[in-house]
């Protein structure tokens, strides 16, 4: 059920009836058939593991508040992980790691035949088994206090807007929400469909007719044009952009209809002065769960080993920051998908932090168009590593964007248009946002303005707008 | 160690990494990641003061102020 489809206007609208007639306890209980109804249209057989996930975390939670001691709460902790890293190693990365075993194997002379699961990824699970985890680590920091209610629990894991892409919500701000009445208010009526809106328009006109450009290109089996394949990298930039934050714009406006504030996913990310600047503004709900539940718990367990305990403060940081750095990064790429290509996305990106943070100090004194111009382009370097089908793909591409200048193909012209258009449709948009350091800046314009922008916003979509026929792209990890 | 002092100690530290200037111990100091474990390594090493990991909460890295408390209070442990 895609956000931008029919079927999903219907169910929206239906659920949105009920819940404005309900009283709180019975909107949860609503919402959480409903979240269930959702998540079973895609694949009904995965509601099991969506639970299972749920059970355990219910449990443990409470385990952990119950418990005393602190090697109690800790087994409980480390339950949660264990059991929802399962879940998500067997169906996200078994095939992947079977496979590269039987050719591992294959490279030294044995022949063996790994059994293969060969099933659909369970869309979302990456999304939700981060969350369900983060609420047992928050319950054993003493961030939040156990949910002792199942149903409202489970709501808090699988609420439909958020749960097959995000954002990635913490216990500590989703869980009150749920638990407390909420109020429908006119400004986050008007905020949650001026969300929906914009989210939609980056999805269904910027980002799916920047496909037509990403696709042929990528799908080629052989180089071809140095400049096409450089429009066709900046054009995944903007895609994979509008694509994601257009459903978690989508997300939030849902949830803000309902009276529920999600956090916020992206915050102008090509408008950034380096990479770690980046990183502060892309994904920022799963970029947060690596700093607060990963890099950060290993960078203190390293400072407070007694590895290079006789070296200065400056040396242990750096030595200890890159360690981990390389390690978070090398996970956040793999979680975004089983193949080597995502892998080298996350270790490319953590040379480029590394990289940043030892070379500072000039980086900083660059001109600040500069450092955003460089900063995109290296940005978009781990794009092409990204998209491609796999290492080869990218070394190949990256080879013609460098070697083929040639202006002879027709279709250069044809793509610089497009791609400059939506492009424009974009940027122009997030200029203001940048200047004003302001979301939702539409709507601090006069009334003439605004009706006069979503008029061209909705002739647009009629035209040229791509509905219900091209999935999120994120929907995949 | 007196609550000043290790303020002190830490504006110094932040402010010669960061290149900015705190004015007071309330100000949101909006560090990043890599000042963040620098204060760590900093605290361990010259303060002496382990901090706890099952209970750091990243929140409490907003001003000196609050990174001071949370010394304080991890030392007492």
């Amino acid at each position: 059920m895609l956000f931008h489809s029919l079927t999903f206007a219907i169910f929206f609208i239906i659920v949105f009836i009920l819940y404005i007639k309900l009283s709180h306890q019975l909107q949860n209980r609503m919402l959480l058939i409903a979240s269930y109804i959702f998540y079973g249209a895609w694949e009904w057989r995965y509601l099991g593991l969506l639970f299972i996930s749920t059970l355990t975390d219910y449990y443990c939670g409470l385990g952990v508040e119950k418990n005393q001691e602190k090697s109690k709460k800790k087994i409980f902790v480390y339950l949660s992980i264990f059991i929802n890293l399962t879940l998500l190693g067997i169906f996200k990365y078994y095939d992947f790691f079977a496979e590269n075993f039987q050719n591992l194997m294959g490279n030294f002379g044995f022949e063996t035949h790994p059994y293969f699961l060969d099933v659909a990824l369970p869309v979302g699970i990456s999304f939700y088994t981060f969350q369900s985890i983060s609420y047992t680590v928050d319950v054993y920091r003493g961030k939040l206090k156990a949910c002792k209610n199942f149903l409202d629990f489970s709501l808090y894991v699988s609420f439909f807007p958020q749960l097959v892409a995000g954002p990635i919500e913490r216990g500590s701000r989703l869980l009150p929400q749920i638990l407390n009445p909420r109020s429908i208010s006119k400004e986050n009526i008007i905020k949650g469909c001026y969300c929906i809106f914009w989210g939609l328009f980056l999805k269904v006109l910027i980002a799916d007719n920047m496909a037509d450009l990403v696709d042929p290109i990528y799908d080629l089996d052989k180089s071809t044009s140095g400049i096409l394949t450089l429009l066709a990298t900046y054009s995944f930039a903007v895609q994979i952009y509008c694509d994601f934050s257009g459903y978690s714009l989508i997300a939030i406006g849902l949830a803000l209809l309902m009276g529920i504030e999600l956090m916020e996913n992206f915050r102008r990310p090509y408008f950034s002065l380096n990479i770690s600047d980046f990183w502060r503004r892309w994904h920022i709900s799963l970029s947060s769960w690596f700093r607060d539940y990963m890099f950060s718990p290993l960078y203190i367990y390293c400072q407070n080993s007694s590895f290079l305990k006789d070296k200065s403060i400056q040396i242990r940081h750096i030595t200890f920051f890159l360690l981990v750095l390389l390690a978070t990064e090398f996970l956040l790429g793999l979680w975004h998908g089983a193949g080597w290509n995502y892998a080298f996305f996350g270790i490319y990106h953590a040379f480029l932090i590394g990289g940043y943070y030892l070379l500072k100090k000039y980086w900083d004194k660059i001109n600040k168009y500069i450092q955003i111009f460089l900063t995109f382009n290296l940005v978009c370097v781990g794009w092409l590593i990204f998209r491609s089908e796999n290492l080869s793909q990218s070394l190949i591409l990256i080879k013609s964007i460098f070697t083929d200048w040639s202006l002879s193909n027709d279709l250069i012209l044809v793509y610089l248009k497009q791609f400059l258009v939506l492009s424009c449709l974009l940027f122009s948009h997030e200029i203001v946002e940048e200047i004003k350091n302001k979301r939702y800046a539409i709507l601090y314009a006069s009334k003439y303005i605004q009706y006069f922008i979503y008029t061209c916003m909705i002739l647009a979509m009629m035209l040229f707008g791509q509905f219900g026929e091209r999935k999120f792209i994120y929907f995949q990890f | 160690m007196e609550k000043n002092e290790i303020i002190d100690q830490l504006k110094e530290l932040i402010e010669k990494q960061t290149e900015k200037k705190i004015k007071n111990p309330d100000e949101n100091i909006d560090i990043d990641s890599f000042t963040m474990m620098l204060v760590i390594t900093f605290v361990d090493q010259k303060l002496k003061v382990k901090l706890d990991m099952d209970t750091l909460d990243f929140d409490k890295f907003k001003s000196l102020n609050d990174l001071a408390n949370l010394i304080l209070t991890n030392k007492k442990n």
